[in-house]
């Protein structure tokens, strides 16, 4: 029954993403482009009018937008048969298919990576209020101080179609992927005719491994008479390549690994610095809907917008001109949807913001030089971007945290044969891509603004507050990440397509051993356990607890309070996992992430200190802390009851006055349930 | 002066259910379906729009609906369609007075069978919030886990016409009983001229029983000292015929009885119940089950229209946009059975599937577009109810039927031997393209399916079979009989007529049981629609009933008496209001062994033996306006002192009975 609404599910939010694409024809866009601009300007729109005035719940909307979709898609078949319109959509739909098959085989969002990281940022916009909202992990604040433009387009999509939190973002993240594997074949169709080479390029993009994976197999031998099972193996190579330096490299096990290893100044394993690479692949493997993947989206649309005005010009008649200036620049759409490409990667993935400046103002440049460039609709498209984020920057911009740039010392520069072994596909196709500088100035242009940017990444680094051989981490990871896809769809899209068979021959066979990584993605797809397969909702994982099940099933229909729950270690543990799924406000959530956030606030500090004390039943005051904030549903799960023995009782006692004891689990002396605030919150309301 | 209000509601009513059908039947030729296609195509907007937002109360629509159906019966009757109009009417009056003669003798609602479940079901619906209602039975969640659509029509019918919960039962009961029966007469009258043979099959259906009725009644033989065991007995001839196989089989105590079926030996054999339609009337719950008979109803008329069309060979305009919404409403019939009686929908899915391959077979003309226009239509309108409904629904896994769990051959025999017979003449039919043979491999092809696998529900031992066959076979039985006795009805082989008559006379054997029951069951309750006659034959509770009816929304507290089956919440089932906790072993087995439920029961018998401490913290955290103590309660008259000392800060004792040494009455909040 639940694959019934699954379907019925993608099928409507297909259907009303092919009314818009087919809706939007006039535009001068590739289909694909097309969906990308219609969700963003939608998206951005709403953005700016929610931080004047939330809109609440918008579910009346699909009826009304999905009868108009199939109005407009009957429409168009009626005019230009069914292929066109198919042909638009099947690459979106396989990679949502493909993307699916992920999430329906992995659901859950669990205490893992940075799951409930992003349940949390999309729970803080589910509810449709006005922006920003008010903070689900720290209640009483806003949350103000993080780029999550992309949570808030999830949120839209479950305010619209009425999705439980957790299918909002498993659905979200296959959309994304969707979009992500639309784009990528929409850049490679404007130069390349070959259907089996543009399937191979997005095959490097979505599942293919970084430099370092085709290695992998020689640096870190597995001993096939070991017991380990092919899916754990598989782990450790998706693992093993993203994040060799620092945590991988200790476990090598050969002499070319050994050798990788030694060119590194820092003989301490402990203390080498961690330079994560992650591809599109390690996010598939992942599952988290965080940023890096937004702003990847942003990248590959400029691409494909610019691949699309680089390569094929939509010709202007001159027989037809007129006044008008959207007639007059046909191409007027491109150009406007390239300028809201800065202010959407600021407040998507702030981290790649300078790089999208860079890549935008590099092609500007370009065409100023080179060729012509309709500046109106350009500062058009920018000052849009800008007017849009406006209200969201005022509260941002004061309250994210400072990240000033620093020169990078001698000793943090990546060895030279690791940067080689990582980085060798990159940097065979930016030589490649400049060697074309008489035949493709643009391949050569942006071979060589990749190539800046690579140096770049080598030189400075974000000074955020992570140290030691945490130094470059979130850099290289989000730096490098954003690289690669970037430099496989615009540099070896153009290198392929602009190159002699030889050569041809040549790229493709430097495509191959990226492969190698999705061999171990596929075995891990196929062998890994999957016991909680086609639970979309993502908390299979929690509700395997019949108490949790309970609990949450309690929190989720009871009015809209406070929830406190235990917070046994600083982050990636379950702690606020009911609250969230339940859709309420948690007093704390992960307090690392909190604190980081908030630049290591005393007051945050305090509050954690506080939850703890409360549940080791040391507070002195219990009453007075559960008033300030003002909790109304306390948890005590199975869990708690095992971490703090006996302290139950002690802690009703302590509160019973204002607060009632309501047992979901009892056996023996042990007991399990949510403390409720009986008063003074009126019992009810009249109808 | 009840009576006076009951006959005026029903006027009101079966007008407005006129106006539908003269509204629908611009599309539909037979009457009986525009009557019920209206019905539930209205019924199914204003489901799915409520799960946007509640439209609250709306007794005006009546005021506005009323005279509209008036007029519209005013040019009905002018037109020249309308000797058909008034015969269908006539038909669903007929139909109506049958089963009101049920509801009327036996209108009350009670801890039998599912009687109070439905109510609340209903009562949850009354309230015109936005979808999912809250779950009276188990604040704060909501009713989201159940395929209620047929009591969401009931409330809905309850919020137009200002009814109570228990009135509106017994009417909901009464027109969705008589919307099947003229269903299948206009079923019979597409293969059938004579009014005595399609009058033969409707009462076979409303009448009849089971292939087991016979061997039920010719094996067990009780002996009747007085009225009691007189009651007790024809009460157990007419569960009989349903309850046979590994039930009444083990208790035949006649020659031929215990010669035709011996008593199993070693373990208990499995209980395997075939509830028909014509039981129905007999059970009087206002269950799921009943809204499955009549999609299948729906359906089968659907079909027979089609082919009945087929047979005019007529080509013109209207016929052609009859059969394509004949078509639509057809597959339509599938989704909304899913929030009708889902575990009938896999049934309802083979049976409209099982016609169009068959069709497509045949090379028939087939309007693809409808068909299909139709399956999404219904699944977009039960798509809101899908996202809560699938995730909350408890899980029921199918499991394969093991040696040890079959049916026994003898037993299998006797209560399917009518089915068998139809279907073996009726595959031999060559007349109307063998639509005997397409309905004879559906229903015989499903009714295989019933002894390969079951639906493995929190039932267990020699239960275990029991849910699926009880919802399966009363589905195939009913659709088997009505199609295929129809079908062989109409053939042109003498013989096959014979047998036919004869088998539905030997069915309809069971109109004796029903005699029986009619002439020595007790009806002093009769006419009292409101269905509470039970309890408001004590003045206190009938007064304190009619408080909680007119008092404002909130809720209710009650004595917890038993796991099922008991008198707990049924104040609050009356007045459609929400009680703390439901019967506990029907929510463990709704929201899978939840041990809440347990803990919540400890509670709410702690609070009534005035022995749990901080009840007024227990009774803010659960939202509590009003505590029942009855006469039940009333013998712990210390309980009582604890209880008043303790909460008389926040709730005001209203008395219903002076005498101090049993107080009964209610603690209502003190608003602040």
């Amino acid at each position: 029954m639940q694959l019934i609404y699954l379907v019925l599910t993608y099928v409507l939010i297909v259907l009303n993403f092919a009314g818009i694409t087919v809706a939007t024809e006039r535009l001068t866009l590739s289909p694909a482009c097309r969906r990308v601009f219609v969700i963003v300007i939608i998206s951005l729109t709403l953005f700016n009018l929610e931080h004047i005035q939330g809109l609440g719940k918008l579910n009346w909307l699909w009826p009304l937008t999905t009868i108009a979709s199939v109005r407009v898609i009957y429409r168009h078949h009626n005019r230009h048969g069914k292929s066109r319109f198919w042909r638009g959509e099947l690459i979106f739909w396989g990679g949502l298919c493909y993307a699916l098959i992920w999430r329906f085989c992995f659901p859950n969002i669990d205490s893992g990576s940075e799951h409930l990281t992003d349940l949390y940022f999309i729970s803080n916009y589910y509810s449709g209020e006005t922006l920003p909202p008010n903070d689900r992990w720290l209640s009483g604040s806003r949350f103000d101080f993080y780029y999550a433009f992309q949570h808030y387009c999830a949120a839209l999509l479950g305010r619209i179609f009425n999705l439980d939190i957790g299918l909002t973002m498993n659905v979200s993240w296959t959309i994304l992927i969707g979009l992500i594997a639309s784009l990528v074949w929409d850049a490679s169709s404007q130069v390349i005719k070959h259907r089996w080479l543009k399937g191979l390029i997005l095959g490097c993009v979505l599942t293919g491994g970084n430099g370092l994976s085709s290695f992998m197999p020689w640096l870190i031998q597995h001993d096939e008479s070991a017991q380990t099972a092919v899916h754990d193996i598989a782990i450790e190579r998706i693992w093993a390549s993203t994040r060799f330096s620092g945590l991988y490299d200790q476990y090598v096990n050969t002499d070319f690994g050994r050798k990788l290893v030694e060119s590194s100044s820092q003989p301490d394993p402990g203390k080498r610095l961690e330079l994560p690479f992650e591809t599109i692949a390690y996010l598939t493997y992942l599952g988290d809907y965080h940023p890096p993947l937004g702003g990847l989206l942003i990248a590959l649309w400029t691409l494909a917008l610019i691949m699309r005005l680089e390569y094929k010009p939509i010709v202007f008649s001159p027989s037809k001109q007129h006044l008008s200036l959207l007639k007059r620049t046909p191409e007027w759409p491109a150009y406007f949807a390239l300028g809201l490409t800065p202010a959407l990667t600021l407040v998507t993935n702030t981290w790649v913001f300078p790089l999208q400046c860079v890549l935008l103002g590099s092609w500007m440049m370009y065409r100023q030089l080179f060729r012509r460039i309709a500046w109106f609709w350009m500062i058009a498209g920018l000052l849009a971007g800008a007017f849009s984020i406006y209200p969201f920057l005022t509260h941002f911009a004061t309250h994210s945290l400072d990240t000033p740039i620093s020169k990078l010392s001698v000793e943090n520069h990546t060895p030279l044969l690791l940067f080689l072994t990582m980085h060798w596909p990159t940097l065979i196709w930016l030589i490649g891509g400049l060697l074309l500088w008489r035949t493709n100035r643009w391949c050569a242009w942006l071979s060589f603004t990749l190539a800046l940017l690579l140096t770049m990444t080598e030189l400075i680094v974000v000074d955020d507050p992570l140290i030691g051989k945490y130094q470059r981490f979130n850099t290289t990871l989000k730096w490098w990440s954003w690289l690669w896809p970037v430099t496989v769809t615009g540099i070896l899209t153009l290198l392929i397509a602009k190159s002699t068979r030889f050569i041809k021959l040549f790229l493709i066979i430097t495509i191959f051993p990226l492969f190698i990584y999705s061999m171990d993605l596929i075995r891990y797809l196929i062998y890994a356990p999957k016991p909680q397969i086609g639970k979309l909702s993502g908390n299979g994982w929690l509700l395997e607890n019949k108490t949790n099940h309970e609990i949450l099933e309690y929190l989720a229909n009871a009015d809209p309070g406070v929830v406190l729950e235990s917070i046994p270690k600083g982050a990636y543990t379950q702690s606020s996992a009911l609250t969230l799924f339940a859709n309420q406000s948690a007093v704390m959530g992960w307090p690392d992430h909190i604190s980081q956030w908030h630049g290591h606030l005393n007051s945050i500090q305090h509050r954690a200190d506080q939850v703890r004390r409360f549940y080791h039943a040391t507070l002195s005051d219990p009453l007075n802390f559960l008033g300030q904030y003002p909790i109304r549903y306390i948890v005590w799960t199975n869990e708690d009851e095992k971490r703090y023995p006996g302290l139950r009782l002690t802690i009703n006692q302590r509160i019973l006055p204002d607060y009632q004891w309501l047992s979901f689990y009892r056996h023996g002396d042990q007991e399990a349930g949510v403390w409720v605030r009986a008063r003074p919150t009126p019992p009810f309301s009249d109808r | 002066m009840s009576t006076i209000y009951y006959f005026c509601t029903f006027g009101l009513i079966l007008i407005n259910i006129a106006g539908v059908t003269i509204l629908f039947s611009r599309w539909f030729q037979s009457f009986a379906l525009a009557r019920s296609s209206g019905l539930v195509i209205l019924g199914l907007m204003g489901f799915f729009t409520e799960h946007f937002f509640g439209l609250g109360q709306i007794n005006a629509i009546w005021l506005l609906s009323t005279p509209v159906s008036l007029f519209l019966i005013y040019k009905q009757i002018q037109s020249p369609r309308a000797i058909q109009f008034r015969n269908a009417e006539t038909v669903f009056v007929l139909a109506v007075l049958y089963a009101l003669a049920w509801r009327w003798y036996f209108p009350s609602i009670y801890p039998t069978s599912e009687h109070i479940t439905d109510l609340y079901f209903i009562g949850n619906y009354m309230n015109g919030d936005q979808l999912p209602p809250l779950d009276h039975w188990f604040p704060p969640r909501r009713f989201d886990f159940y395929y209620g659509f047929q009591h969401y029509m009931a409330g809905l019918m309850a919020r137009v016409f200002s009814l109570s919960a228990g009135l509106t039962y017994n009417i909901a009961f009464v027109l969705l009983m008589s919307l099947s029966v003229t269903l299948a007469w206009d079923f019979t009258g597409c293969f059938l001229n004579n009014s005595w043979k399609r009058g033969l099959i409707v009462i076979t259906l409303v009448l009849g029983g089971t292939g087991a009725t016979i061997f039920a009644n010719l094996g067990y033989h009780l002996q009747s000292n007085n009225l009691r065991t007189e009651i007790h007995n024809t009460n157990e001839s007419m569960i009989a015929s349903a309850r046979f196989i590994g039930s009444k089989d083990q208790l035949l105590n006649t020659v031929i009885g215990q010669l035709l079926f011996p008593k199993s030996e070693g373990s208990k054999p499995q209980v395997l119940p075939l509830e028909d339609f014509g039981y129905q009337y007999f059970v009087g719950d206002y269950h799921p089950p009943l809204g499955g008979y009549l999609l299948l109803f729906l359906s089968l008329l659907c079909i027979a229209s089609l082919e009945f069309s087929d047979r005019q060979h007529s080509c013109d305009r209207f016929s052609s946009r009859s059969d394509a919404l004949h078509q639509t409403l057809l597959t339509f019939t599938v989704p909304v059975m899913i929030a009708t009686n889902t575990w009938t929908f896999p049934l309802q899915a083979v049976l409209v599937a099982g016609w169009i391959c068959w069709r497509y077979a045949q090379h028939k003309t087939l309007n693809w577009s409808a068909l299909l226009a139709g399956g999404i239509i219904g699944l977009l309108l039960i798509y809101p109810f899908l996202s809560k409904f699938t995730s909350h629904s408890a899980a029921t896994p199918i499991q394969w039927v093991t040696t040890d769990l079959h049916t026994p051959i003898r037993q299998f025999l006797a209560m399917h031997w009518a089915l068998l017979l139809f279907a073996s003449m009726a595959c031999l039919l060559k007349q109307y393209n063998r639509l005997g043979l397409c309905f004879t491999l559906i229903f015989l092809g499903l009714l295989t399916v019933s002894e390969l696998i079951f639906v493995d529900d929190p039932s267990a031992e020699h239960f275990q079979r029991t849910n699926t066959v009880m919802k399966w076979w009363g589905w195939i039985w009913t659709g088997a009989l009505l199609s295929l006795s129809t079908l062989v009805l109409s053939s042109s082989f003498r013989w096959h007529r014979i047998v036919v008559i004869g088998t539905l006379l030997i069915i309809n054997v069971y109109a004796i049981n029903i005699y029986r029951y009619w002439s020595v069951a007790a009806k002093h309750n009769a006419g009292q629609l409101s269905g509470d006659a039970v309890y408001s034959g004590n003045p206190v509770t009938r007064e304190m009933l009619n408080f909680l009816n007119t008092a404002p929304y909130g809720v209710v507290l009650e004595n917890c008496y038993g796991n099922a089956y008991t008198d707990s919440g049924i104040y609050a089932a009356f007045s459609a209001k929400p009680t703390v906790m439901g019967w506990p072993e029907h929510l463990v087995t709704w929201h899978g062994k939840s041990q809440r439920v347990w803990r919540l029961k400890d509670d709410i018998q702690q609070f009534y033996g005035g022995v749990l401490p901080n009840p007024i913290n227990w009774l803010m955290s659960h939202q509590v306006r009003y505590i029942v103590w009855n006469h039940k309660d009333s013998n712990q008259s210390d309980a009582w002192q604890t209880i008043n000392q303790a909460i008389s800060a926040q709730y005001h004792w209203l008395s219903f009975q002076q005498q101090h040494s049993r107080p009964k009455g209610l603690w209502v909040y003190r608003k602040e």
